[in-house]
């Protein structure tokens, strides 16, 4: 178990309660969905699952640590070594090149150069922005840039990816192709991803669906059909799998 | 962090270009008027003391004890001797002569004027200050069988006296009878100070015999070191010999006898230092401005780099870097300019002269306001270290808003 909400509530004030009384687990290799409107609290609950916020009552648990007893220093720790972030804006940052991107997390762990530059590169040749290593997010469109994010979230080897609306500000055919490089991910790179997102392109190929609603839960459903991959990825992915074996560092 | 963070730093202090350059361009003005000012202060300050000790006191004084404090007649160094043997064993030691000072009224048939005049020993006396240099009219000593006497440019022209005019010296000698000579003038002298129109130089034997002192007595020994570093060497080391004897001698350097002096040069450094701190202050606030606008428009990189794993310690550390970037390229850029600055008036003199019409005298020397000032590194590594401090510590603001960002809230900002 990756994850797992206890009872979790979340208040900000006494008239704004953003989650309540919600449980979940999380298990390695799922690829869930959190579904709901804007404003249901889809976007709390991943904050509260990277420690980025915390409850107000209940507990949240990462690989059975209660992230509320841990203190900024672990939780960073924790976020750089077992969590990935891909959000809808992409947040790339703009003054380095999609390359030192993706280097960004592995230079926070004091990877070497070298290393990091290998890694780097062959993440993003994993999400199909080999070619464009040397650009600056300005000169990449918007599918472009959440690759390079993609990369950016998997190439420390998380236990987690969270993907807060990944595929809100792309264009449909733009998203199916990055949905097909999540599922290619997650059935070869066995990386585990929790979406929040009101796309029926994501819900339609998640795993599993817990529907969120005014901070609650409604639903919590496994995919009975077998996922559809609804666009031919575009690239090749016959070094994903050794890819694991290939980075000299991290966990395995 | 390895480079990774030091470049991405460089990169963030980029993003604002025009931003980036005027704040460089302020703490790159700062630095280069305050390492050139500085420099010209350092050179100026230089030759003051360097006219000072080559006019008047030399490096060292021996003297009777209290003398310099009350300047009487009667308080002389009786045996001079084993001074002069101990000095001329002294590898610091360039030069040295010996004098006697006395105050008193010289007259011709045309006037009168109240005047010191200062008995030499004309050859030593050339080694160790530069009057012979500054002869106009005549010569320095040069007729060696009357009573010469050397007057100011100004004094002469008081006493309506030529080369070759007569004039009497009258004093009081030191057993209280009333000493007079007659003398030639062989000399006159222009050092565009106020020796010109209040001193007269005469050979030393004369300067005994006006004053009935014994064949020996001196009142000063001035002396010469080969430098200004030797100088608490060469008087500690006179302490040691002559402990035996110090109530009958005492040795004072430059600073002791031309307190005035460094009492003004002092004052002066004060002003320069506080103006530094002005101008820097002023380019540090520049500094944290551009940091301080640069971190609010990018309040939700931030977020996203706290989201991603960085500590805020760490987050806190590249602002840092981006701060001693920033002032670093300042520094850098200042030190240049200034370098050149004072290089080009190394060569060429920079006058202060167009600031002022009055003359600038210190201890009756005027002081030439050219200077030519040379690079000092110890005043580039002085102004610098004080950019770099200040810029931090005014860049508290930034840091202070860094340090207390809600990864959250940050991640929300537009």
């Amino acid at each position: 178990m990756i994850l797992s909400f206890q009872k979790v509530g979340k208040q900000y004030s006494a008239l704004e309660t953003a989650v309540h009384d919600v449980s979940f687990e999380v298990g390695a290799g799922e690829f869930t969905a959190l579904a709901g409107p804007s404003g249901s609290g889809k976007t709390t609950l991943l904050n509260l699952a990277a420690g980025l916020d915390f409850a107000s009552s209940g507990r949240v648990l990462f690989l059975g640590k209660d992230l509320s007893r841990l203190n900024k220093v672990e939780l960073s720790q924790l976020r750089r070594d077992e969590i990935g972030f891909v959000f809808q804006s992409y947040n790339l940052f703009p003054v380095l090149t999609a390359l030192e991107n993706v280097e960004y997390p592995l230079a926070l762990k004091g990877i070497s150069p070298k290393d990091r530059k290998r890694a780097a590169l062959r993440a993003l040749e994993e999400t199909g922005c080999g070619e464009l290593h040397q650009r600056y997010p300005a000169a990449l469109s918007g599918g472009q840039q959440q690759r390079v994010a993609i990369a950016r979230a998997i190439v420390s080897l998380p236990r987690i990816v969270f993907a807060d609306e990944p595929t809100a500000n792309l264009d449909s055919h733009t998203a199916k192709k990055l949905l097909a490089l999540f599922k290619e991910l997650n059935t070869n790179r066995k990386i585990t991803f929790l979406f929040s997102s009101h796309d029926p392109l994501v819900l339609n190929m998640a795993g599993r669906i817990i529907q969120v609603c005014d901070g609650q839960i409604k639903s919590d459903t496994q995919s009975k059909k077998p996922t559809v991959v609804m666009g031919p990825p575009e690239h090749s992915n016959s070094h994903l799998a050794a890819i694991q074996s290939r980075y000299s560092f991290g966990h395995s | 962090m390895d480079h990774y963070f030091l470049k991405l730093s460089w990169k963030n202090i980029w993003r604002n270009r025009r931003r980036t350059l005027l704040t460089i361009n302020a703490i790159g003005f700062g630095v280069m008027a305050l390492v050139a000012l500085y420099n010209y202060y350092d050179g100026f300050h230089d030759q003051v003391i360097q006219n000072v000790i080559r006019y008047q006191s030399g490096h060292l004084l021996v003297t009777a004890p209290s003398y310099h404090t009350r300047m009487a007649t009667n308080l002389v160094v009786t045996d001079p001797g084993p001074v002069d043997q101990w000095l001329a064993t002294q590898e610091p030691v360039k030069a040295f002569s010996h004098r006697i000072l006395v105050q008193g009224l010289v007259s011709t048939a045309q006037g009168s004027a109240n005047i010191v005049f200062a008995g030499i020993e004309p050859e030593r006396e050339k080694e160790v200050t530069r009057f012979a240099g500054n002869m106009v009219q005549g010569s320095y000593f040069g007729d060696t069988q009357q009573k010469s006497i050397l007057l100011g440019s100004e004094l002469a022209h008081l006493l309506q006296a030529e080369i070759g005019s007569k004039v009497v010296a009258l004093t009081q000698g030191v057993d209280g009878s009333i000493g007079n000579e007659l003398f030639f003038v062989g000399g006159i002298f222009e050092t565009h100070s106020d020796f010109d129109k209040n001193m007269a130089f005469i050979r030393i034997q004369d300067a005994r015999q006006l004053l009935s002192l014994s064949e020996s007595a001196v009142h000063q020994i001035a002396i010469v070191l080969a430098g200004e570093e030797y100088l608490t060497a060469v008087q500690d080391q006179f302490l040691k010999t002559f402990s035996h004897s110090s109530s009958e001698l005492q040795m004072l350097n430059w600073k002791e006898v031309q307190k005035p002096l460094m009492a003004m040069i002092e004052l002066n450094k004060s002003a320069n230092r506080l103006l530094m701190f002005i101008i820097i202050f002023v380019a540090a606030l520049g500094i944290a401005n551009s940091i301080l606008m640069s971190i609010l428009e990018r309040t939700r990189e931030f977020g996203v780099m706290l989201a991603i794993g960085t500590t805020k310690k760490e987050v806190v550390k590249m602002v840092i870097m981006e701060t001693l970037l920033l002032s670093l390229v300042g520094v850098a850029l200042g030190n240049l300019l200034g370098a050149l600055v004072t290089q080009f008036f190394h060569y060429y003199g920079f006058d202060l002269a167009w600031l002022s019409s009055q003359k600038l005298v210190v201890q009756g020397t005027i002081i030439q306001t050219v200077s030519y000032p040379a690079i000092q590194w110890r005043n580039s590594l002085l102004i610098s270290g004080i950019v770099f401090i200040l810029s931090l510590i005014v860049s508290f603001i930034p840091i202070r808003h860094v340090s207390q960002l809600n990864p959250v809230k940050a991640l929300r900002a537009i």
